[in-house]
Parts: structure tokens; sequence; C-alpha cells
């Protein structure tokens, strides 16, 4: 299937859907000034990759410098999708890069964390660029 | 004095106001996202020449954004013929300060509310200024995972989110305007 490949602006993040190399990846700000629009195409081709999936291994990079409160719930959702597929027996790797300068950054890690049964969230510490 | 002199005297009154009360950036009218996040630049470069915290810069910034988006979203004043201009398209009209209080800051909001929301908000309210961190944490986390109200248009999480970013608990008043509208005055303190 095709990438999903969504550039970055001053208030939505990078988002490179790699099917062709099972990488997700969301990098940036998130803040949108109507997220269930900017993100429904990303949620119907993530149902879409899921699906498809057989035994490849995902990996997920998530690199998120700030996220809204309606981002926030986004991200949960993003998370119940992984986990769900997890369920079903896919092979998903989620990692969570927090800056270490951001006090507030892995514990937002956490609190995903905190609220998911079975996926684990592989929290990295990442030294600011 | 003539209206033209009353005018004058009256906004150089309201801008002396505002620095009294040390307010140093204001935002009012319709207002948008672009606005917002300029809004939020001087906003940054203003508390980096102070020589706050980033941590600080960072919970002004996430509150702007949280009370931008609520006036945009629920302010019962809408911009006229917005519907003509992508920018403002959906907008809501209010007012948004930054100001400095002794040794923080705090983040104002305005905006007109349609007088049946009244009751709603301020249950909300009261019962959020009567939670401590843990008991938010525990709210937001609920909240996130059940998911907004049918009357939400965003997650239901912006009140949330600010009462844990704040110092003091939020501070609200609600004025009633007339038979179908008050208006809503929003203060958190970092």
């Amino acid at each position: 299937m095709d990438n999903l490949i969504i550039e970055a602006t001053r208030y939505t993040p990078q988002i490179s859907f790699l099917a062709d190399k099972n990488t997700l990846e969301i990098r940036g700000e998130t803040y949108p000034e109507n997220t269930a629009e900017f993100y429904s195409p990303v949620f119907t081709w993530l149902e879409e990759y899921l699906n498809q999936l057989t035994d490849q291994t995902v990996v997920v990079n998530m690199e998120i410098i700030y996220f809204n409160s309606s981002s926030s719930k986004v991200l949960m959702d993003l998370f119940d999708k992984f986990e769900e597929a997890v369920e079903k027996g896919k092979e998903i790797s989620v990692n969570w890069f927090y800056d270490k300068d951001d006090e507030s950054a892995l514990e937002y890690g956490e609190e995903f964390q905190e609220d998911l049964e079975i996926l684990k969230l592989n929290l990295i510490q990442k030294d600011r660029q | 004095m003539n209206i033209k002199n009353k005018m004058l005297k009256s906004l150089f009154q309201l801008n002396k106001d505002f620095h009294q009360r040390g307010v140093f950036l204001n935002l009012s009218g319709p207002l948008s996202q672009n606005l917002m996040v300029e809004m939020g630049g001087l906003m940054k470069r203003k508390m980096e020449l102070a020589g706050s915290d980033a941590s600080v810069i960072r919970k002004a910034f996430s509150i702007l954004v949280e009370l931008n988006q609520n006036i945009i979203h629920y302010s019962a004043e809408k911009e006229p013929n917005s519907n003509q201009n992508e920018e403002l398209k959906d907008s809501g009209c209010g007012i948004i300060s930054v100001g400095c209080e002794g040794d923080h800051y705090f983040l104002l909001s305005g905006n007109m509310i349609d007088q049946g929301n009244v009751e709603k908000l301020t249950k909300r309210l009261i019962s959020l200024q009567t939670m401590d961190k843990e008991e938010l944490k525990k709210q937001y986390r609920e909240q996130r995972k059940k998911g907004p109200d049918e009357d939400s248009k965003g997650a239901g999480l912006g009140l949330i989110e600010m009462a844990r970013k704040v110092n003091k608990p939020l501070e609200f008043k609600i004025n009633k305007i007339n038979d179908t509208h008050s208006f809503f005055i929003l203060k958190t303190i970092i």
C-alpha cells in the first residue's frame, strides 16, 4: 500500500507512515485548529495498514515536542489502535522520545503507559539537537 | 470635550489600566489559530528576555493554546461573515491577556457564552477548583479514555489541562449580560 506523508506545519507534526519499511513516525508539535479533521486521514490509513499486516515487525517512533489537549486524546486513540493490533498478535514496538530538558515530557509518556494494558511504550531520552 | 477626544482619552485610560494591572500582551476580537501562534511567539520571547524558566514558558504557551481554542470553539459571539474567509471560518470573538503579577505570570480570557451553558460550566470549574494534583490527573486520564461529551468540539480536556498547569486553582467569573448571554472570564496563574 502507499506510504502516508504529511509535511509539518507550524502547528501540525510531520507524519511519515512508511508501509514499505513498516516504520511509522510522528515528529514535531501538534495543536491543529481542527484536530479531528487533521488526524482523520491518519486513522483511515492506519486502519488499512494494520489490517493488511501479517508477521512483519512495526516500529513506531513518536517524538512530540508539544501536544495540546485535543491532540492528547488523539495520541491515546492511536495507542489504543496499536494495542488492539498487538492483542491480535501483531508485532508493534512503540518508541516515545522525550526531551531531557523538559521535565514534563517523560511524565506524559508515563501517563500514556499507565492507560495501556499490554502495549509497552519504550520511553527514550533524547538530547536536544 | 468632543467625541473624538473622549475616545482618545478612553483608549489612553484603557492602555494605562492594562499597564497598571501588569498586562503586557492583549489580543481582542475575532481570534484565529494564526493570530494565537504569533501572539504565542511574542509571549515566549518576552518571557525569555525576562529570564523565565523554560518550563514556565512552556506552561504559558500551552495555556494560551487552550484558551484560544476555547474561545474559537465556544464563544457565543461569532465574527459576522466569518464563513467567507478561510482564516476566520468558525472563529469566535473574545479577549486574551497575558500579564505579570508579583513573581507570577497570568493569562486571562474573556468571551460571551450562552446562558444555557452557565450552570454546567460553573459546576465544572468549581469541581476542578477543589481537586488536588492527583485528582486532576485521574480526571484527565478518565476523560481522555472516555472521549468527549456530545456538546464538546475537542476532547473535553482543555479545562483540566489548564487546571493541571496552573500554580493556583483556576479563577473565574461569569457576569450575566442579558437573558440569553453571559460574559465568562477565566484567570490562570502560573
